[in-house]
């Protein structure tokens, strides 16, 4: 085989074993490396950027958990200081009203406790008035009998108690 | 600065296939390192990185990404980066190899034994051509038979013959490059080694500071091949992918 090659020096032919020993060489290590090198590489590598693009997803998640999260809470905070607000006013309301409930049944019943009273008092002061004019009526009657005994006579005077007595059991 | 190449041949169904011996026992070496400095280098892998080596090699693998990313879409792309990644670092340290000395035996031929493997054209236009045919590969499988033909007639019918001969530049270019600056440089190397050697005190003192500055400059060029050699073939791939150019 004749060829023109560079760097030759004139009877020696192509070196086309030497070739071979190159392609053969250059594949087995081509393929040691991918095995034995590259593969791993790339994997540990690819790993890492998997890793970090799932971190970075992860903590935008949370991220906007958190945010959703904290919306909640405010709301709920904001929520419950309403109720609060609105149990209280009602707390008061009511109590106010019972107040006032309270304070006009006192009043009420004081009210009629001294009208009783007053009525009784009434009662009492018409009855003792009455009492003492029948005393009075008595005394009365009981100084005219004095001043009349003196002149009756004894005869006249029992006859006059059994008329009494006699009037007494009529009754 | 002749140099012998150690050769062995042997017949395979009447063909006679050559080995050239240096450049197969360099490339077997060259593939050994790549692949045990990286091996120990990735042991201790964790997702939260707890040593340099993950991290140099992390950022290795993500440099490489952006350089097919620059291309083409991550999604067509994606099932290159192996194979750009382990490229890179096979013809970065094929390059380096010849940097640190040369192994030259002091029999008649001057057999040449320790060398950059990328400073053998045949090693560089086996993996040019490696790129070309996996662009071709891929040209196919993802636009169709009948796009992947289509292309070559695109703009106008008549560049078709300009565009099929292209495709065997490209090997050209891509092979060459990557030999002429990495040959060269050895080359530049040999010859600062032997003018410290034989001229003398003059030529000691006077080769020295060049040949440290020329190693540094050749780790330069080391790189700046490798990325470039991998940066075209991502090209010349997303220009077989992509059926808008």
């Amino acid at each position: 085989m004749e060829f023109l090659i560079l760097g030759n020096t004139g009877d020696v032919g192509v070196a086309i074993g030497s070739s071979l020993v190159l392609l053969v060489s250059f594949l087995v290590l081509l393929g040691a490396l991918s095995y034995f090198v590259w593969k791993p590489l790339k994997k540990v590598m690819d790993d890492r950027e998997n890793l970090i693009h799932s971190e970075i997803d992860d903590a935008e998640n949370r991220r906007i958990e958190a945010q959703r999260l904290q919306k909640e809470n405010e709301e709920l905070v904001k929520q419950t200081q309403a109720d609060i607000s609105s149990i209280m006013e009602d707390a008061r309301a009511q109590a106010n009203k019972e107040q006032e409930t309270i304070i006009h049944d006192a009043n009420t019943r004081a009210n009629q406790l001294m009208a009783n009273a007053k009525a009784d008092v009434e009662r009492e002061k018409e009855k003792a008035i009455a009492e003492i004019n029948d005393q009075v009526a008595e005394l009365s009657i009981l100084i005219a009998e004095k001043m009349i005994s003196k002149e009756m006579d004894h005869q006249d005077q029992q006859q006059l108690v059994k008329q009494y007595l006699q009037e007494a059991g009529d009754k | 600065m002749e140099h012998g190449t150690p050769t062995f041949t042997i017949d395979l169904f009447g063909l006679p296939v050559m080995f050239d011996l240096s450049t197969s026992l360099m490339i077997i070496i060259t593939c050994l390192i790549v692949f045990f400095v990286f091996f120990f280098m990735t042991r201790k892998l964790a997702v939260r990185p707890t040593g340099k080596p993950q991290v140099l090699m992390e950022t290795l693998m993500n440099f490489v990404k952006g350089m097919i990313s620059s291309n083409m879409a991550w999604k067509q792309g994606g099932k290159f980066h192996f194979m750009a990644i382990t490229l890179i670092a096979f013809i970065f340290v094929a390059n380096i190899l010849g940097i640190p000395f040369t192994i030259i035996l002091p029999d008649e031929a001057h057999t040449l034994w320790w060398k950059s493997p990328t400073a053998d054209p045949t090693v560089t236009l086996t993996l040019a051509g490696l790129m070309i045919v996996l662009t071709h590969y891929y040209g196919v499988q993802m636009q169709g038979m009948g796009n992947y033909v289509k292309s070559y007639f695109q703009p106008m019918w008549f560049m078709a013959p300009i565009k099929f001969i292209e495709e065997f530049t490209y090997n050209l270019t891509l092979g060459l490059r990557l030999y002429g600056n990495i040959y060269a440089g050895e080359i530049l190397l040999l010859l600062l080694v032997s003018l410290i050697t034989t001229g003398g005190i003059l030529g000691a003192v006077g080769g020295f500071i060049p040949l440290m500055v020329w190693q540094g400059f050749k780790l330069f060029i080391s790189a700046i091949q490798a990325f470039i050699f991998v940066m075209l073939a991502m090209v010349y791939l997303s220009h077989k992918l992509s059926d808008d150019h």
